[in-house]
């Protein structure tokens, strides 16, 4: 609350001493030497730009709601509710996602599968894991320009499978994506 | 005879006595005493928020609010973070308490719904400890901020008990062979589990057949998120027996063990953990046992679980002690912070009792942890004022002292029961002045309000040869007092040390109002009164930084409304102009056989400019003013070249700038009086230190013997 209110009052027809007339600016001058405060910056005075690089991140955390159920096949699947924008400056873009699942398929099949994550239809990072091994954590980063970007996570059935299954179904309980854009 | 010059060098401050000295006003107002000697123009106040023109209407920020019921400056982090508090009702919504956002040019709502009474109310109280504001009323419950988040001050009530049943699956284990065979593990992660557990050799038939029974009692207790805990809630007890079986495939035979399935409700909203306390097995405990209660396990969230407890009495932890535990007392309406311990009190049914917490748990008290002062008839509790060596604890007639400290304990003394405050937002500490230039010392104590008027609780409340005691400082304003004061609503009156102008301000109900609109202005330097009529201010705070600004929260809500800085810097009430007036006492000049006549008058006053100055008189006791033709004057020097002065002079050309300084006015009055009364007044900004009448006796002198004197004893 460091609002300064005026303290000394000059009106017409005042005989006026230069100290009582510098005394409201003297008390403003005296508030800038070290007691601004948040009350003396309108709001979005600053922005992003004012900032020195690496001092602001954008940040998303998405997460599944209730158990997300997915035919695996050779090509990609989308986990569609964890997809997401992110705003980002120039920088990196850091991304990770983590995922518990089990095989609903009958009969019960285990089998080899690739877990990735796409930045604009790019792939930044993929995971091999089986499904009966229930967790998959996968990372990717990867240099962004200003703008925003989409990000998916992407299942499909590994190439390294031997197993021989073209498609079963997995049920992922758990599965969340964080996703962290860093100002060169 | 030849005229005389009586001259005044020292004007004082209102005295009302029927009988007084030249020196006394009857009247000053608006006006602060200047440190170098002489009463100056007070200050104005305007809206903290700015008006704004909008299309050429003028848009008060606050316009449509509320009554400020209350308003507090506090700062935390230190002091680097600064907020300025009030309650009123925003436009549209209910009783809020609202933060001052400069950044956004508003207010902001820290809470809503909050409750008011509509008459005389002594209002939120609020008390900074750490980095939180806690603010009671005695009406909603306790809570306390810290600019971020609200929350609720310890606890209201006690936990619900637990759920404690035995498990009729009983899960069998076996560990520890004679022989050194297989360890065998069931469920428990540890291996373990309650009730006893002996070797079935140990046992006579009659256990072997029924097996070996436990009871267990449990209780939680909750955590906030400042670590207060709260009282245990009721202990939930459980029975359950040990069968045995055989498990190996020799002779040996070993008592199951159990587990208990105990289920823990949610906790309160404010609650941030949960503590599961248990006992030993009581099954073989006496009757009559007091069951003790032993630290089981904990959780960092108020969400309830169901606990499995297999956990034997050997690995029990720490005993609750319940000495050190207790609810925040209900509807308290005042608090302190004194030697780490918080102090409450003016509580509903519990109005003449104050509650201490426990040590360094500020948000705990202890069932044992109370004073019961005075006697019911010397009212409720009206406040406290936490001192260095003491707590002082007012009561509506009576003030006591509260002293010692945790380690020691608390012990309380009274002061007297007689005279106590009637206003908590009164109590303020009257600064240390030291001796004025006349050798004079204010002293140093607490001024109050009784129903009686002003006090000053002086001394240094301990035994230091300086005696602890009230004195009235009220004498000189007694007929206001008495006349227009409203005391049966000064519990909602307040008051302000103003350290720029070094005077006390206490704003008074009068004239049967509530809302109080009288400024009684104790100038503490000179131990004088002044008066500030017309300020509808319903509280006052400070801000204790180095800026030193003054708040003040209207009661008016249809000219001033909302919140409003008082400042020099400004030269009206929020367009209203000031009415400053000092106005002498009557000057008796003989008797009434003889008159005076009043030649001159010639105030010295500072040289502000051209600005005017007005003067009147009367004489006789007359109860109407004479103003001469040429009441209005400018304030300088009339023999010289006026000063250069704003708005006329073109500094940097021909302008100079110069300084201000003590010159006489005069005024002819010219009529014969007994007794004589002067006054000026002003509405822009004046100065007057002093004053010069020059008179000439008429009529034949008659000398007085005053009886006092004649009577008095030989050699006096």
């Amino acid at each position: 609350m460091a609002w300064r209110y005026p303290e000394s009052r000059i009106a017409t027809g005042d005989v006026v001493t230069p100290h009582e007339l510098m005394r409201n600016i003297d008390a403003v001058a005296s508030e800038m030497n070290g007691h601004i405060d948040r009350d003396n910056l309108a709001l979005a005075t600053v922005d992003t730009d004012a900032l020195a690089s690496g001092a602001c991140n954008s940040a998303r955390f998405v997460e599944i709601a209730s158990t997300y159920t997915l035919s695996v096949q050779d090509n990609w699947q989308v986990l569609s509710t964890l997809s997401t924008n992110i705003v980002c400056e120039d920088g990196w873009l850091q991304t990770s996602v983590s995922l518990a699942m089990g095989v609903v398929s009958t009969p019960e099949t285990v089998d080899q599968v690739l877990v990735a994550i796409s930045v604009d239809g790019v792939i930044v990072g993929a995971e091999e894991g089986s499904n009966g091994a229930f967790v998959v954590y996968v990372i990717g980063d990867t240099p962004v320009s200003a703008g925003s970007k989409y990000i998916e996570v992407l299942v499909k059935r590994s190439p390294y499978e031997t197993a021989g299954h073209t498609s079963y179904d997995i049920a992922i309980s758990q599965a969340c994506l964080e996703a962290r854009n860093v100002r060169r | 005879m030849n005229s005389k010059h009586l001259r005044v060098d020292e004007l004082k401050g209102i005295d009302e006595s029927y009988r007084t000295d030249p020196t006394s006003a009857e009247l000053v107002q608006d006006m602060s005493w200047d440190t170098l000697g002489g009463w100056r123009q007070c200050g104005g106040f305007d809206t903290i928020i700015p008006d704004i023109e909008i299309q050429g209407s003028t848009q008060s920020y606050f316009k449509g609010d509320g009554i400020v019921r209350s308003l507090h400056w506090w700062s935390n982090r230190g002091g680097t973070k600064q907020y300025l508090m009030a309650e009123y009702i925003p436009e549209g919504s209910t009783l809020s308490l609202m933060v001052f956002n400069g950044s956004s040019s508003s207010m902001d709502v820290v809470e809503s719904g909050r409750s008011h009474v509509q008459g005389a109310w002594q209002g939120t109280q609020y008390l900074a400890v750490g980095d939180w504001l806690y603010y009671i009323n005695g009406l909603d419950a306790p809570r306390r901020w810290d600019g971020k988040r609200s929350s609720r001050v310890g606890f209201d009530r006690v936990p619900s008990a637990p759920w404690a049943v035995a498990t009729k699956r009983k899960d069998q284990m076996a560990s520890g062979y004679d022989d050194g065979g297989t360890r065998t593990n069931y469920n428990f992660p540890s291996a373990r589990g309650v009730g006893p557990y002996v070797h079935l050799g140990a046992m006579n038939t009659d256990q072997q057949q029924d097996g070996e029974g436990f009871v267990y009692g449990y209780a939680i207790t909750w955590i906030n998120d400042l670590g207060m805990e709260s009282e245990p809630s009721a202990i939930a007890y459980c029975r359950g027996v040990n069968k045995y079986t055989a498990i190996t495939s020799d002779d040996e035979q070993w008592s199951e063990r159990t587990y208990v399935k105990v289920t823990i409700p949610d906790a309160a909203p404010n609650a941030r953990g949960i503590r599961l306390w248990r006992t030993t097995n009581l099954h073989d405990a006496q009757s009559g046992f007091s069951a003790v209660l032993y630290l089981l396990d904990e959780w960092g969230s108020g969400k309830g679980t169901i606990y499995a407890d297999g956990t034997p009495d050997g690995e029990l932890g720490p005993m609750l002690d319940t000495s050190n535990l207790g609810s925040f007392p209900s509807s308290t309406k005042y608090m302190a912070y004194f030697k780490g311990t918080m102090f409450v009190g003016g509580g509903h049914d519990t109005g003449d009792m104050v509650f201490y917490s426990a040590p360094g748990r500020h948000e705990q008290f202890p069932s044992m942890n109370f004073f019961k002062l005075g006697n019911k008839d010397n009212g409720q509790v009206t406040g406290f004022y936490a001192h260095e060596n003491a707590l002082v604890v007012f009561k509506q007639r009576g003030i006591f002292l509260i002293k010692g400290d945790p380690s020691r304990g608390f012990y309380t003394q009274t002061l007297t029961e007689d005279v106590g405050n009637v206003s908590p937002n009164v109590i303020v500490e009257v600064p240390d002045s030291g001796l004025d230039k006349w050798g004079r010392s204010s002293g140093r104590g607490l001024l109050f309000l009784s129903e009686s008027g002003p006090y000053i609780l002086e001394g240094a409340l301990e035994n230091t040869g300086r005696p602890t005691k009230p004195n009235f400082i009220g004498q000189s304003i007694y007929d206001l007092w008495r006349k227009q004061v409203n005391r049966s609503a000064l519990i909602g009156a307040c008051s302000v040390v103003n350290h720029q102008d070094r005077e006390i301000w206490i704003q008074v109900p009068i004239d049967g109002g509530i809302g109080p609109t009288l400024g009684l202005v104790y100038h503490y330097d000179i131990q004088a009164w002044s008066l500030r009529k017309d300020w509808p201010m319903n509280c006052f705070t400070d801000s204790r930084d180095h800026r030193g600004h003054i708040f003040m929260g209207s009661h008016d809500t249809a000219t001033h409304p909302g919140i409003h800085v008082y400042t020099h810097g400004y030269g009206d009430k929020n367009g209203v102009d000031l009415d400053s007036i000092y106005r002498s006492a009557w000057i008796d000049f003989g008797t009434v056989w003889q008159r005076t006549q009043v030649h001159h008058v010639r105030p010295y006053i500072m040289g502000f400019g051209a600005n005017t100055m007005s003067f009147q008189y009367r004489g006789d006791r007359s109860p109407t003013m004479i103003a001469p033709t040429d009441s209005a004057k400018s304030q300088q020097n009339a023999e010289q070249v006026a000063q250069e002065q704003w708005g006329t002079a073109t500094w940097g050309s021909s302008g100079y700038w110069a300084d201000y300084y003590p010159t006489p006015v005069t005024w002819t009055a010219g009529e014969n009086y007994r007794e004589f009364q002067w006054e000026v007044s002003a509405t822009e900004r004046m100065l007057i230190m002093s004053v010069d009448l020059v008179v000439r006796p008429v009529g034949s002198p008659t000398n007085i013997e005053f009886l006092d004197a004649t009577l008095a004893p030989e050699g006096v």
